[in-house]
């Protein structure tokens, strides 16, 4: 911001930023064909197919729906504390499975489960979402606040690790009814299968996914015969979103909680001043994250029908990317990144090429890291100090 | 007074948001003065500082430094030009003993490299030999003594701070050197002291100085001129006894009415 | 005025080298005696009394320690899943040396801490710790002390009677590449305070370079470099490439706050082996002429050797790597890996015989490489501390704005310290895949980037000489106890437990919830943690001139 000078800025300095870019974006095409990048290829498939295209931005909205609700819980976390919270993707984990053994006890380790099962599932994986995330943060990390930030990053990276190792050990338990056979209270434990780190299906919610559906022949006129579903399953995972979305907004906005949330998320030390007990809210917040995470969890068990102790990793990273994409801190930045990871994702398992598609999420992440750090409905933070 | 113009800020504003912290201050110091920057807390006092070092830039106006414009450049660069500034409350490093924070402050007028720093070349090694010896001075200079060099600057007492705080600003020959409120929390023996020593920097080093102060008999002691910030505005400037006597400054102080009770 | 009797070190370090003994035994009878007796002289007053005193608790603890090895040699060992060793290793003569080298262990190291003068004192300690490398591995290849003729560099195990290799040296070399990774990863953690979570890419990086340019790999492509460059060149070509990708990834991201740039470096540390496992088929297009050309033909470009039409579509795409429609160009072998790599030679270039050329297997000049480079390492990063570079680094670590306030450019020394990094990780993985001889993507997870940070703060962040003490401390456990803890739970629980009761799944079950390596990620986040909590400079605070007392 040189004010003084006055003479014009020559064409080849104006044109810097300009060159910079298309050589980047050059570079990343050239770069990016062994990652499945390849326009002409993609725009070619896609009109060959545009069926496909809605089947998979339905089943993008879908994940989507599931993404924001985790999302919600960093974002939250964030908004109050400005430090991620590692351990958000591992709790989320360890909430799939708490689902995944309510629904397993409830039919008592058959494979198919009847819809009002799912639904009960909510209480204990939300239950035991909030409370794992209190716990962590009363214990671990709320004597690190005073210390520097990456005290508190480094804390929450091995509370991660030790999440993990727990979803880990808790597949040992499948060998117990081998043990017992006789015993029937435990025999819900088989469903976590003979090898600790193998993937664990939940019992399948015919309802969701047998039903009718909703034949969407919308692109009747291209492709008399293509057949898109919208299925109730799809329907049920963003209608809850959509709920769930509500919810957090109206207690955030209309409830002393919520709005004592939002004062501690804009100035602590005011907060504190006003009579608000800091500490607390911080944990609440905390706790509603966890809570979110459990209900993700379950949206997640019954729609991908698995979980194993290392799904927390994609789905925090796609997760933590729809929060940084829409603005961390920011509710409706947190829905509207979700969407756009969602139907990047799925999309690029379609026409870019699966393997990579975690590249991808993590390049679009880096990108707004880079470009926006506030996200897109995010506002400047105030100077850094 | 000599009257070479040496820093001179030009409607120089800042705002946050809905807050204007800085309002369309002119400024202007002149080489080898001591001037004093005064007002009630909360004035912008340590925000014009901020503006002027490239912490903050300015919403509008300009500073303009040994002739060339400075307004918007990073910190460390209007460091490299000569400018450089203690904080209100210490920012020393902490666990870098006393000699290693002075060293710290000649960063700039260095030139060890990475690779130098390797193969420690003789001309690194004589240049850090006289790098510490300079900085040994500074710390006399200061009044902190070679003694303390090795000491973490976090064990040091608390006036011995303020005093390497200087030191280390001193440490790259500055041309102006900035104090936010260089004697808080001393006492009076303590700020008498601190008070000769930034004269004695004037007279032996060639430093120009501004100064904030709240502590009046310090700041009307020593500056040559002195000027008063109110919400953000200047509202007076000249001799320290003008100033005291303005109506306008006793009020922002006291409040309204004090004036006219011939505070 | 009654003294307590044995003070907090020496107490922890009797105690805990005779669990360690109990759960190792033979051999590593004599290691946990030196270390105790290492601890044990460290604690020690320093006067005559003290070294006296520390004399005789070394040879209690090494006596304590010969005892534990006993038991371990003669019950421990029978239990069933225990790693046996060969049964000469479980002999009196390794317990007898035990007593015997712990107590001049302690001795001698309480007599140098009482050295008053501490100029003289470090110098001191250095040599002795000089000397115990240099002996270390003689020792290690060499147990029982039987030479008989002229040791020779190159073939040391000929002048030894007995050829009863103990085999440490390989875990210590290894070790010592880790701890170069730590000393690496202790500048941009330590030094700049920057949180890098992905820090074996750059080891990955240097591990490829020298598997691409130093092996056969390089010579099977259809290029025209048809050579193999040599370790030594190599090695600097992999640091290059190191600090090369650490430019490339720092620039842009270490103006980003810090958990963003952890954010990123993660998912770097991840992509690197992504991109190792699936760059064994890389074929580039001129961008343009690419999307022309698939926009108007059925064509996938990555699939050239099975399309119909592979000639025409190379006529109108423009290739640049790999355009033979049979073979792909192969970068990283993928998934089945590099294979042999070649070790290092002295000779063998322009017009010089080979002299000598390490041998996989023949570990002593391995191991003297590595300390080579090791030792050479933190001399230089030594030195970087005490520059004006170091100093911008601590500066910036310890108040950001006040540094940037004193014309430290806060962008550039960062990235500074993260291409250092870099280029120190370059040059471990570079010896890495040298002396393994055989790299893949498998070998360069997450977990490595993890144990080098566990490194870096449980030996205290921003301290050399506590961030290798943290190397050893961290491989040991890793590699060593929770081996051992594992087998001896499993060896008791099915013998004791198990041996009335005929439940095979019930003893799958107990063993797959007590297999103590399964809790290795665990305990590692649970020292992460704890160390944040108790104590965030790590077990060895940074060592600033200012805090060396003054007698």
């Amino acid at each position: 911001m040189e004010r003084a000078l006055n003479s014009p800025v020559p064409l080849s300095k104006r044109f810097w930023p300009v060159f910079r870019t298309i050589a980047i974006v050059y570079v990343i095409l050239l770069l990016g064909q062994q990652a499945g990048l390849e326009p002409g290829r993609i725009v070619r498939e896609m009109t060959d197919n545009p069926v496909i295209i809605v089947q998979q931005l339905i089943v993008g909205l879908a994940n989507a729906a599931i993404i924001t609700i985790v999302a919600l819980g960093y974002t939250m976390v964030y908004g109050i504390v400005e430090s991620i919270n590692f351990a958000h993707s591992s709790v989320f984990m360890l909430t799939t499975f708490v689902a995944l053994l309510t629904m397993s006890w409830l039919v008592n380790a058959e494979t198919k489960a009847p819809l009002w099962v799912a639904i009960v599932a909510f209480i204990p994986a939300m239950a035991a979402g909030g409370l794992i995330n209190g716990l962590v943060e009363r214990y671990a990390y709320r004597s690190l606040r005073k210390n520097a930030k990456i005290v508190g990053l480094i804390a929450g990276l091995g509370m991660d690790f030790v999440l993990q190792n727990i979803g880990l050990q808790i597949g040992a338990f499948g060998k117990l009814p081998n043990a017992y056979p006789n015993v029937e209270g435990i025999k819900f434990l088989k469903i976590l299968g003979n090898q600790n780190a193998s993937p664990k299906s939940f019992p399948a919610v015919n309802e969701f996914f047998s039903g009718p559906g909703i034949p969407v022949n919308v692109l009747e006129f291209i492709d008399p015969h293509a057949t898109l579903r919208i299925t109730p399953a799809d329907l049920l995972v963003i209608i809850t979103a959509v709920v769930l979305v509500f919810a957090l907004n109206w207690f955030v906005k209309n409830t002393r909680s919520g709005k004592a949330m939002r004062a501690v998320a804009q100035n602590p030390a005011a907060a504190s001043m006003m009579g608000i007990d800091v500490d607390r809210i911080i944990n609440l917040t905390y706790v509603i994250g966890g809570a979110l995470a459990g209900a993700a969890a379950v949206m997640f068990g019954v729609y991908n029908g698995t979980t194993s102790s290392s799904i927390g990793a994609t789905t925090g990273l796609n997760s933590f990317t729809a929060a940084v994409l829409g603005g961390v801190g920011n509710i409706q930045g947190a829905a509207l990144g979700a969407v756009f990871i969602g139907l990047l994702s799925s999309l690029s398992d379609q026409f870019i090429s699966s393997r990579w598609t975690n590249a991808w999420v993590f390049m679009t992440l880096v990108l707004v890291m880079l470009i926006k750090p506030t996200g897109i409905l995010g506002t400047e933070g105030g100077e850094k100090a | 007074m000599a009257q070479e113009v040496l820093l001179e800020a030009k409607g120089v504003t800042k705002r946050f948001g809905g807050l204007t912290a800085v309002n369309k201050v002119d400024f202007v110091i002149y080489k080898g003065m001591i001037a004093g920057l005064i007002g009630p807390n909360g004035a912008g006092k340590t925000t014009f500082f901020n503006n002027m070092t490239g912490l903050y830039t300015p919403t509008e106006g300009d500073f303009i430094f040994n002739g060339k414009p400075i307004t918007g450049l990073k910190p460390h660069i209007i460091q490299d030009r000569g400018i450089s500034r203690t904080f209100q409350n210490i920012r020393l490093f902490g666990q870098l003993s006393a000699l290693e924070n002075v060293l710290v402050g000649m960063h700039t007028r260095l030139n060890g490299t990475v690779f130098e720093a390797f193969f420690r070349p003789k001309r690194v090694i004589h240049e850090e030999k006289r790098a510490r010896e300079k900085a040994l001075d500074l710390l006399d200079f200061v009044g902190l003594g070679r003694d303390s060099a090795e000491m973490a600057a976090r064990n040091l007492p608390y006036g011995f701070q303020r005093r390497l705080e200087i030191a280390r600003a001193l440490a790259s020959d500055p041309k102006l050197l900035l104090l936010d409120e260089p004697t808080a929390g001393m006492n009076p023996q303590e700020k008498k002291e601190l008070t000769e020593l930034v004269d004695h920097l004037r007279k032996e080093l060639g430093v120009t100085v501004l100064l904030i102060e709240h502590d009046m008999k310090v700041v009307m002691g020593i500056s040559d001129r002195v000027s008063v910030l109110d919400h953000g505005e200047k509202i007076a400037e000249g001799l320290p006894k003008v100033v005291q006597a303005n109506p306008k400054v006793i009020e922002a102080y006291l409040g309204t009415g004090a004036a006219a009770e011939g505070a | 005025m009654k003294q307590k009797l044995l003070n907090n070190t020496e107490a922890i370090a009797i105690g805990f080298m005779a669990v360690l003994a109990l759960v190792t035994g033979g051999w590593n009878t004599i290691v946990c005696a030196v270390i105790a007796g290492l601890l044990i002289g460290l604690s020690a007053n320093q006067n005559r009394d003290g070294i006296i005193r520390a004399g005789v608790l070394g040879a209690i603890a090494s006596i304590i320690t010969a005892i534990m090895g006993y038991i371990f040699n003669s019950w421990v060992s029978t239990l069933p899943g225990v790693d046996n060793q060969a049964p000469d290793h479980l002999t009196a003569y390794p317990l007898i040396l035990a007593v015997v080298i712990g107590t001049i262990t302690s001795l001698v190291v309480a007599w140098i801490h009482s050295i008053h003068e501490e100029a003289r004192r470090k110098q001191a300690f250095l040599i002795f710790m000089v000397v115990c490398a240099v002996i270390f591995p003689f020792f290690d290849q060499c147990p029982t002390l039987a030479w008989n003729g002229p040791i020779s560099i190159a073939n040391p195990t000929v002048g030894c009677t007995t050829s009863k290799a103990l085999l440490w040296v390989n875990a210590v070399i290894v070790t010592m590449i880790f701890a170069l990774q730590a000393l690496g990863l202790n500048i941009v953690a330590g030094y700049a305070g920057l949180l890098d979570l992905g820090y074996v890419a750059f080891f990955a990086i240097g591990a490829y370079t020298m598997g691409f340019l130093n092996s056969d790999h390089l010579v099977a492509q259809d290029t025209f470099l048809k050579t193999q460059f040599g370790f030594w060149l190599v090695v600097w070509g992999s640091a290059a490439a190191a600090a090369f990708f650490g430019l490339l990834l720092g620039a842009p991201t270490l103006p980003l706050r810090g958990d963003y740039l952890a954010i990123v470096t993660l998912g770097f540390g991840e992509i690197i082996p992504i991109a190792a496992k699936n760059l064994a088929e890389v074929r580039i297009f001129e961008p343009i002429s690419l999307f022309i050309n698939q926009l108007f033909s059925k064509a996938d470009a990555q699939s050239l050797d099975r399309m119909q039409n592979a000639e025409a579509f190379l006529k109108n795409t423009l290739c640049l790597v790999g355009c033979d429609p049979t073979r792909p160009f192969d970068f990283t072998a993928g998934t089945k890996g590099i294979s042999p790599i070649s070790p290092p030679v002295f000779g063998n270039i322009l017009g010089i015989p080979k002299i000598y050329a390490f041998v996989n297997g023949d570990y002593i000049p391995w191991y003297f490489l590595a300390l080579v480079l090791l030792a050479g390492s933190a001399f230089f990063i030594f030195r970087l501390r005490d520059s004006r570079v170091g100093r911008a680094w601590v500066s910036m670590r310890e108040d950001e704005l006040a540094a940037n306030a004193m014309g430290i450019d806060i962008v550039h020394t960062k990235l500074l310290a993260f291409i250092i990094g870099a280029m120190f990780s370059g040059f471990a993985g570079a010896f890495y895949a040298s002396y393994v001889s055989f790299i893949e993507p498998g070998s360069f997870a997450f977990d490595i980037s993890v144990t080098v940070l566990a490194m870096v703060i449980l030996g205290g962040t921003g301290n050399i000489t506590g961030v290798i003490l943290g190397a050893f401390i961290t491989r040991v456990v890793d590699l060593v106890v929770l081996e051992r803890l594992k087998q001896l739970i499993n060896g008791i629980t099915e013998k004791v437990f198990f041996s009335g009761i005929d439940n095979p799944a019930l003893v799958q079950f107990v063993q797959s919830i007590a297999d103590a390596t399964a809790y290795k990620v665990m305990l590692f986040g649970l020292i992460l943690v704890v160390m944040m909590k108790v104590r965030p400079q790590g077990l060895i605070p940074a060592e600033t001139a200012a805090q060396k007392r003054k007698a």
